[in-house]
């Protein structure tokens, strides 16, 4: 039975219930509101968000429900994407953003970490700089915090 | 970005790197705030960008500056130890010291580190004196190690099993020692995770009541009196203890009986039996524990302990009728590893008596011997015939008798590793035909004659095994006169037979030609194989006079233009093996895509520029063993070798050698 969802920009999209329900926000609405086929609305979702999501989650409908590993050693978290959510995450920072900020509040677990590791991706090997112009960060500290920093962490530079 | 909301930057933090949180912190102020204490967090000495830290010349103002953000030490050097100790570091949760050091003992290069702001509470008669040169620098690394795990009473883990630490001196000679001791140890109440080097028994009988969260407890203390009680020892939260020392039988059931969710239990061995009473004991059932390591598991029957829920066993006996015991004994058995002794002792005890009638098969799914001398092995025919549910079996020798025992039982067998003694034609042939879920077969003499692989009515049924050592032999090989003579016609430009010889020789390299392509194509079917060792182990004896006979050397033509061997030849070849000429059928091989790793250890194969191409294009290798030479016709092959085979020849010993060949 397909389920109707309505972005913020009142978008209808018609999806499969098991699509739907890899957002946990949407399985709990679902089972508290029970036999229904009033549509859903999703306020803090756009509509080209809200595109990607479901792209994700058609590709991603018959995954098993992942196991959460704890684990406090980083050399034992993977940060290994697999190829198709590698593809999908090339989309400009802006998207990449409205996609992580949108599987937070959908409640896609998968979908946020994928997000959260093409950052940290993009993270890795850079130079203070080289992030900042990544992610369009105004460097903020003034010129005598900044030269600070950069005294007390020099060390830390691969060299 | 820099406004993404925290509880989503702790996610993108968890997938980076120290130095990238190094990085992150000089981005902008939120960020800074943010990721100094990602960056700060643990300090792993054994790290290349910890390293760079503590030879840095700010470490001592870096670590006070952010010692509250600081909560694991991972502790390899003596400069970072003595650092953390001046810092006042109190807020550390996981300390690991691993020894010896990387900067060396207490030498006066060390006297520039503020020593002086160092204060040790606990005293040099605390530790028990040693006979070792080094021993002041040791008694001092002991007393800095102990002193920060005073300073930081919220330790949740605490691993001193390589530390470079002296263990505590006797306690019970001075109560005020003992004492101080015993402050150190239950300071560390929110405990999870202990390995204390110089731990004691006390904490032992008493590890429920010091530490209510205790999971882990390895102990290296001296089995004494204090195990009698262990009743401040229960916990029901302990799920591993290693006591890598010798306890009494007596303490080894209250030990037992202490920690009803023991998971895991290495005990090293236990001494004096005559204190037990089998006979008035009860038995303890305990439901828990899966793995057991201990010298003697039969142990077990004299302190009346069964566990029911057991899975895995490691054993310093080497024998055959414990392993028959413990798999009887313990039915939810599945792994079983028994270490060979280090001296040299046949343990290989044959049947005597009536034969007797097969009993139920277990369910042991991993066999496996260590230890350093392979060289012994059991008599397994009373046990083979059991296990039908085995896996794995990784053992040093087998007896060709014992194994012809495996295809008739065990026919889920998925990883072999063996050196066969003596000959087995029959089972290694039944082996591929019985065990269709063989991915590894490994080891030394795997014998198998060609007649048996080209027999279609025994097919091959592991076709998804992906290393495999074999030694296929008693290939149908032209003898050296016919090679000559078929050398001479090749030479001649002639196919047609000219006299009875001729003719007998081209019969001859028909046959074996058809024989070995059925050779080949039976392995090509094995698509999945990575790793394919055809070689000869040469240092077997077992070759009779008549088969040795026939080691010979490689073929070298006796006329201008004919076939000649290029290169090294090491030890003698075996002639009755494959040639792996694209002619004698190698091209059934071309299936095996993903092949990476191939040996031919003394194999008489007639490996040319032809094949070397072929092989280059149609594997993966990577590595190549045990060909030190190649084939060429005349001169004719010299000018492109390097183009056609380069890639192959690359993998393989110098070949332009030509001095060698004979």
């Amino acid at each position: 039975m397909p389920v109707i969802l309505v972005s913020s920009d009142n978008q209808d999209f018609k999806v499969d219930k098991e699509v739907a329900e890899r957002s946990i926000l949407i399985k709990n609405m679902l089972e508290d509101v029970g036999e229904s086929d009033s549509p859903i609305p999703l306020p803090n979702v756009t509509a080209a968000v809200l595109t990607k999501v479901i792209e994700y989650c058609e590709h991603h409908r018959n995954d098993p429900v992942q196991v959460p590993e704890e684990t406090d050693d980083p050399r034992k978290r993977s940060n290994d994407i697999e190829e198709w959510d590698m593809k999908f995450m090339q989309v400009d920072q802006e998207m990449l953003f409205e996609i992580i900020l949108a599987a937070n509040y959908l409640d896609i677990k998968p979908l946020l970490d994928v997000g959260c590791k093409t950052v940290a991706n993009i993270i890795k090997g850079k130079t203070p700089e080289e992030i900042r112009k990544a992610f369009n960060i105004v460097n903020d500290f003034t010129p005598e915090e900044e030269a600070q920093i950069k005294k007390e962490n020099e060390w830390a530079e691969d060299r | 970005m820099a406004d993404i909301p925290s509880e989503l930057l702790h996610i993108v933090a968890a997938h980076l790197d120290t130095l990238s949180y190094f990085s992150c912190l000089r981005v902008c102020r939120s960020w800074s705030a943010f990721f100094t204490s990602y960056a700060w967090r643990t300090i792993d000495g054994g790290t290349d960008i910890w390293q760079r830290f503590i030879e840095h010349s700010s470490l001592y103002v870096s670590l006070q500056k952010n010692r509250h953000f600081i909560r694991g030490l991972v502790i390899r050097q003596r400069k970072l130890l003595l650092f953390a100790l001046a810092a006042r570091l109190t807020e550390i949760t996981s300390l690991v010291v691993i020894g010896p050091f990387g900067d060396g003992d207490d030498s006066p290069q060390h006297r520039k580190y503020p020593l002086n702001q160092i204060r040790l509470a606990i005293p040099e008669s605390a530790f028990r004196p040693q006979k070792q040169p080094n021993f002041l620098a040791v008694l001092h690394q002991s007393r800095l190690c102990w002193q920060l795990v005073l300073d930081n009473p919220g330790l949740t883990k605490l691993d001193f099993r390589d530390a470079p630490i002296c263990k505590a001196a006797s306690m019970a000679r001075s109560p005020e020692l003992r004492a101080s001791w015993l402050h150190i140890f239950k300071g560390l109440r929110d405990a999870r995770y202990l390995e204390m080097r110089n731990g004691d028994d006390e904490v032992l009988s008493k590890l429920g009541s010091f530490y209510p969260k205790i999971e882990h407890f390895g102990h290296w203390g001296q089995s004494g009196g204090a195990l009698d009680t262990m009743e401040m020892g229960y916990s029901k939260t302990l799920r591993v203890l290693e006591l890598k020392n010798a306890v009494r039988y007596r303490h080894y059931r209250e030990i037992i009986m202490a920690f009803p969710n023991l998971q895991r239990l290495h005990v090293e061995r236990c001494t004096s039996p005559l204190e037990v009473n089998s006979a008035a004991l009860e038995e303890f059932v305990h439901a828990k524990l899966e793995v057991l390591k201990i010298q003697d598991p039969s142990d077990l029957r004299l302190v009346k302990v069964r566990f029911s829920n057991i899975r895995k066993i490691h054993s310093g006996v080497f024998d055959a009728s414990l392993a028959e015991n413990l798999v009887e004994s313990q039915p939810t058995l599945e792994h079983l590893i028994l270490t060979c002794p280090q001296y040299y002792t046949t343990f290989y005890r044959p049947n005597v008596g009536p034969t007797e009638l097969p009993r139920p098969s277990v369910g042991l799914k991993e066999f496996e011997w260590t230890g350093q001398h392979r060289s012994n092995c059991m008599n397994m025919s009373m046990l083979l015939p059991r296990l039908s549910h085995l896996v794995r079996l990784d053992i040093g020798i087998i007896m060709a008798s014992d194994f012809e025992i495996i295809p008739r039982t065990c026919h889920l067998l998925e990883h072999m590793q063996f050196d066969l003694q003596g000959r087995a034609y029959q089972g290694m042939g039944d082996l591929f035909t019985k065990c269709p879920y063989l991915k590894t077969c490994l080891g030394l003499n795997h014998v198998i004659r060609a007649s048996d692989m080209t027999d279609n009515l025994q097919p091959w049924t592991c076709l998804g095994i992906q290393e495999l050592d074999l030694e296929i032999f008693d290939v149908d090989r032209l003898s050296r006169e016919e090679e000559r003579i078929l050398d001479v016609m090749q030479i001649e430009g002639r196919t047609e037979p000219k006299d009875e010889q001729e003719q007998s020789a081209i019969s001859s390299r028909e046959l074996s030609t058809e024989n070995q392509s059925l050779v080949c194509r039976r392995l090509g079917r094995c698509t999945e194989l990575t790793h394919l060792h055809l070689g000869v182990e040469v240092h077997t004896t077992y070759l009779g006079s008549m088969e040795a006979s026939e080691v010979t050397t490689h073929f070298k033509s006796q006329l201008a233009g004919g076939m000649s061997y290029r290169g090294l030849r090491e030890g003698p070849v075996y002639s009755k093996t494959l040639e792996l000429s694209l002619e004698s059928g190698l091209a059934e091989l071309g299936t095996l895509r993903g092949l990476e790793d191939l040996g031919l250890s003394y194999v008489n194969h007639r490996i040319g520029v032809d094949e070397m191409e072929w092989m280059s294009q149609n594997w993966s290798l990577k590595v190549v063993s045990g060909i030190w030479g190649y084939y060429t016709r005349g001169n004719q092959d010299a000018d492109n070798i390097n183009e056609r085979a380069g890639s192959f020849l690359n993998l393989i010993p110098d070949h332009d050698s030509d001095t060698n060949t004979r």
